[in-house]
């Protein structure tokens, strides 16, 4: 199959470099004396080997600096049979750092490098140049939980990204999750929920240098901000303060100010102060984020408060013999309201049409439909035919207990890709209701099949879960495994498919699409015995 | 019914004993009883028949709570001419009930502040007695000193004969103010076991509520030199062990705190550090250690702000605890040593200058501190 794709991108290591030393040396961002050195890494029994899993470089001020080397773990942690785990920490001289950096930047080709302790294998590593992350605030910042106190202001990194992900390749989920937790135990980096930065190496520049903070007045319409610098920044700097509150989609307060470094207080009356408001401070001279963030005022607390006695009344649970088999105390609730402290009536309104508009957007996206109230029962199959037409390469799997090939011709058969697989299971409860045998069942439906179509660029294969093969389910999936996605897409149907749109019901997507996939897999390989196969064509 | 009074009186002043004699104290419960009254009185039930304290006193300070107990004029007249006839006899027969639902039941209705006081005074062998003597004087809410003798009288006994009541007793009034106003006149007579179980029950992190005078500390000031010494000599190895502890257990999970942890027993633990930092050198070598403490958890990796925050104040507090040791104890003497360190510690106080944002007066207090030693300018 044809794949265009674009060069691809190779920094220069004069740039890298250029980055690197305006960062090191912006006294603004942080006068910088020392830097940690967190080094993550496998070491390969059999191979005698050691890769890098992740290591950053943290650049802070130190009171004073001591250079020291030690290891987090007591001895290597052992992960599988072949592979232990191994932190090391180091605090160095910031002068030190320049030359790893270099070689970083001049050994992004060479797959083993040596960063002061021995050689360590690496993957190919694609320089990135600098970005800024800024703390967390009404938002999680993903990246914050493998950086180090990224708490005030954010911080600028540079990073070499391995683009081979080798040591991600050679573990299996469980496997991965064991050594990550492992990691976590002594060090907050998450590197599960990060685990494309596996295998990187990352410097991290935090702005230490500035303090800010604002805060409104009664009536919301000001925001007064302060700004300053705990060390000395050059003369001639010039900064700017950018303040934007947003709701809506839409800019409802704007502020800035220009300052030196003798910091600024300053007032922005803007008439709504109330909303999300983003802070960002700059360096003008040198076209630096000092700090980010994207916070609002608490105008509102709500609680429940649950009242209850030392010994309740209880609730009563009988089993069909009239015995007790359960009791419950349950407690007096009562909600607890404080705030806003100014009502806009304006904001129901908008809230409402933002639902709708949710709604409708979840709607087109195939995330949430409703069928069965005042829509056609056959839009629910056009639609789940849509569904499953939006494979053009890959696999359709189809879950349902109630499955039949009936089914099969009123959906799938009705899909335009001649490269598509379908894979479906159904169970013996069919079998089970119409009173016959789950063999005469399958017979019945090979004889339907073999007089409705000519199966022309058919390639489906339907299995049956009965007696002791495989497992007993209820749910109703579709799945979509496109070979053009790196995930797939799974719908629950809340129905069978011969009951679309008869009744009540939603089809939504699933939030957690790959375990579901595993799940089918895993029953779809306990199902090949023959006494499974119901009917195949294609396959 | 004025006729009736008479009558009874008459058969009272006859045979107050034999009155007395046939009194009975009984408890039950109505049929149509809501589950929490039936709960308390089978608790009782259980805790009468196996001695358990806790079960029993769960009830009694149930009924407190609701209706309380009625007392009956007549009863009390009774007692009253008892105890004036003859107040250690009455001491007797009712300490002899050995129950403490009974205790309660008889004095706690029938019995005047001073009745109570001077059983406290006698000597009886059941510690239950004395218990419930004191609870309820601690219940009586008037502020005279006859009250406060009793209990006082009453504590110290359990203190000698019962140290497994007298634990209880801690635990039970450790955050009750008038209480706490007694607890240092009690402990300076308690013996050396009392005092060890004292320092080993009570929560070290009490903290002293919001816009409320601190109790302990003037409570503790009151007493005499020797008092003081001999509390301090028995109970500060305990007690500075014990807060060590927690501090630790607090770091590890990072207990959460945005001020300096003074508590309600600042002032033992402060004397308590001081029984340990008898010198110049072992001052200096604490200040240090905490300095540098302070200064490498600060170079740690946190998931969140909050947790290094906690941290932050709870090396602040043992930082803190040291200075004001130093300055009270003049233990202090300024070398270059402790001049930078001094400077270190001034130099996180300000790049952390946003975790006082709660404690602004806290700070300016710490800074003080260290400036009044000139430990920095």
């Amino acid at each position: 199959m044809y794949r265009g794709k674009g060069i691809n991108e190779n920094i220069s290591t004069e740039y890298l470099l250029r980055e690197y030393d305006e960062l090191i040396s912006c006294k603004s961002l942080g006068d910088y004396n020392c830097c940690e050195v967190i080094s993550i890494f496998l070491w390969n029994k059999k191979q005698k080997s050691t890769s890098n899993i992740y290591t950053i470089f943290t650049f802070e001020e130190r009171i004073s600096v001591v250079e020291k080397s030690e290891n987090l773990f007591e001895k290597l942690e052992r992960i599988t049979d072949e592979y232990s785990l191994g932190i090391q920490r180091k605090v160095l001289e910031v002068s030190k750092i320049r030359d790893i950096f270099k070689m970083l930047c001049t050994s992004r080709e060479k797959q083993r490098i040596d960063i002061g302790d021995g050689d360590l294998q690496v993957g190919h590593l694609e320089g990135v140049t600098k970005v800024f992350i800024q703390q967390d605030s009404t938002r999680e910042i993903l990246l914050n939980k493998i950086l180090k106190n990224n708490f005030r202001n954010g911080s600028y990194v540079l990073e070499f990204f391995d683009i081979d992900k080798t040591v991600l390749k050679i573990w299996t989920p469980r496997e991965l999750e064991k050594l990550t937790e492992k990691i976590h135990s002594v060090l907050p980096i998450d590197l599960f929920s990060v685990s494309d930065r596996i295998g990187n190496f990352v410097f991290q520049f935090p702005s230490l240098n500035v303090s800010s903070s604002y805060l409104t007045n009664e009536t919301e319409r000001e925001l007064t901000y302060q700004v300053s610098f705990c060390k000395e920044c050059e003369k001639d700097d010039e900064f700017m303060l950018l303040s934007e509150g947003n709701t809506d989609d839409s800019v409802v307060a704007f502020g800035t100010k220009i300052f030196t470094r003798d910091g600024c207080k300053v007032t922005f009356t803007v008439g709504d102060a109330s909303r999300i408001c983003k802070t960002t401070v700059i360096d003008l001279k040198r076209q630096l984020i000092l700090s980010r963030q994207d916070t609002s005022f608490m105008r509102k607390i709500s609680t429940i408060m649950e009242i209850g006695s030392q010994y309740g009344e209880q609730r009563l649970i009988y089993d069909e013999n009239g015995s007790l088999v359960s009791t419950l105390e349950p407690v007096c609730a009562e909600d607890i309201c404080v705030g806003p402290p100014i009502c806009r009536m304006r904001d129901d309104y908008i809230r409402n049409r933002q639902y709708d508009r949710r709604v409708e957007e979840l709607y087109v996206r195939a995330e949430f439909r409703r069928y069965g109230r005042n829509v056609q029962a056959n839009k629910a199959v056009a639609d789940v035919i849509a569904l499953m037409n939006r494979v053009k390469i890959g696999k359709v799997y189809l879950w349902d207990p109630y499955l039949t090939v009936e089914d099969l011709l009123h959906t799938w058969y009705f899909t335009t890709s001649t490269n598509v697989k379908l894979y479906a299971i159904t169970s013996g409860e069919i079998a089970e209701k119409s009173k016959v045998s789950v063999h005469t069942w399958i017979s019945e439906q090979q004889k339907i099949m073999n007089k409705r179509s000519n199966h022309y660029g058919i390639h489906a294969e339907l299995r049956c879960q009965w007696a002791d093969y495989g497992y007993s389910f209820h749910d109703r999936f579709l799945m979509n495994v496109r070979k053009d996605e790196d995930r797939p897409q799974v719908w629950s149907l809340g129905t069978s498919i011969n009951s679309l749109g008869k009744k009540h019901h939603i089809i939504q997507s699933v939030e957690h699409p790959q375990m579901l996939v595993d799940a089918f897999e895993e029953l779809w390989e306990e199902l090949s015995d023959p006494e499974c196969l119901v009917w195949k064509k294609g396959m | 019914m004025e006729e009736g009074n008479v009558i009874v009186e008459n058969e009272i002043k006859k045979d107050v004993w034999g009155a007395i004699n046939t009194l009975r104290f009984t408890s039950k419960i109505g049929e149509n009883a809501k589950r929490a009254d039936r709960m308390f009185f089978e608790h009782l039930q259980e805790g009468l028949k196996s001695g358990d304290i806790d079960k029993i006193y769960e009830f009694i300070e149930a009924y407190e709570r609701g209706r309380g107990l009625n007392s009956d004029p007549i009863v009390r007249k009774l007692f009253q001419k008892a105890y004036d006839e003859d107040a250690k006899r009455l001491c007797r027969i009712l300490a002899e009930k050995d129950s403490i639902i009974d205790y309660w039941g008889y004095l706690s209705s029938n019995c005047e502040t001073y009745m109570i006081v001077g059983f406290t005074k006698m000597d009886v062998e059941y510690p239950c007695f004395y218990y419930e003597c004191a609870r309820i004087l601690l219940k009586r809410l008037q502020e005279d000193l006859l009250r406060q003798e009793g209990i006082i009288t009453a504590v110290k006994k359990l203190a000698d004969i019962d140290v497994k009541l007298w634990k209880r007793w801690l635990q039970k009034n450790e955050s009750n103010p008038c209480w706490q106003k007694l607890l240092f006149t009690v402990l300076s007579q308690v013996d050396k076991k009392a005092l060890e179980i004292f320092a080993q029950t009570i929560h070290l992190d009490m903290t002293i509520q919001d816009h409320k005078p601190d109790i302990l500390s003037p409570a503790f000031e009151s007493l005499s030199d020797s008092s003081k010494n001999y509390i301090l000599v028995h109970v500060s190895g305990i007690i500075l062990d014990r807060w060590k502890d927690l501090i630790e257990k607090k770091k590890k999970v990072f207990a959460s705190i945005n001020k300096p942890l003074f508590t309600g027993y600042i002032n033992l633990i402060l004397n308590s550090i001081q029984k340990s930092l008898q010198d110049k050198e072992k001052w200096k070598t604490a200040f240090l250690k905490q300095a540098e403490i302070l200064e490498e958890d600060m170079y740690r990796w946190y998931d969140r702000e909050i947790n290094m925050e906690s941290i932050f104040f709870y090396d602040i507090t043992q930082l803190y605890y040291i200075l004001i040791v130093g300055q009270e104890c003049q233990l202090i003497e300024i070398d270059e040593v402790i001049s930078d360190c001094g400077q270190k510690v001034k130099m996180v106080i300000e790049r952390y200058d946003y975790f006082w944002r709660e404690c602004e007066g806290q700070k300016a207090d710490f800074e003080k501190h260290l400036r009044d030693n000139s430990i920095f300018k």
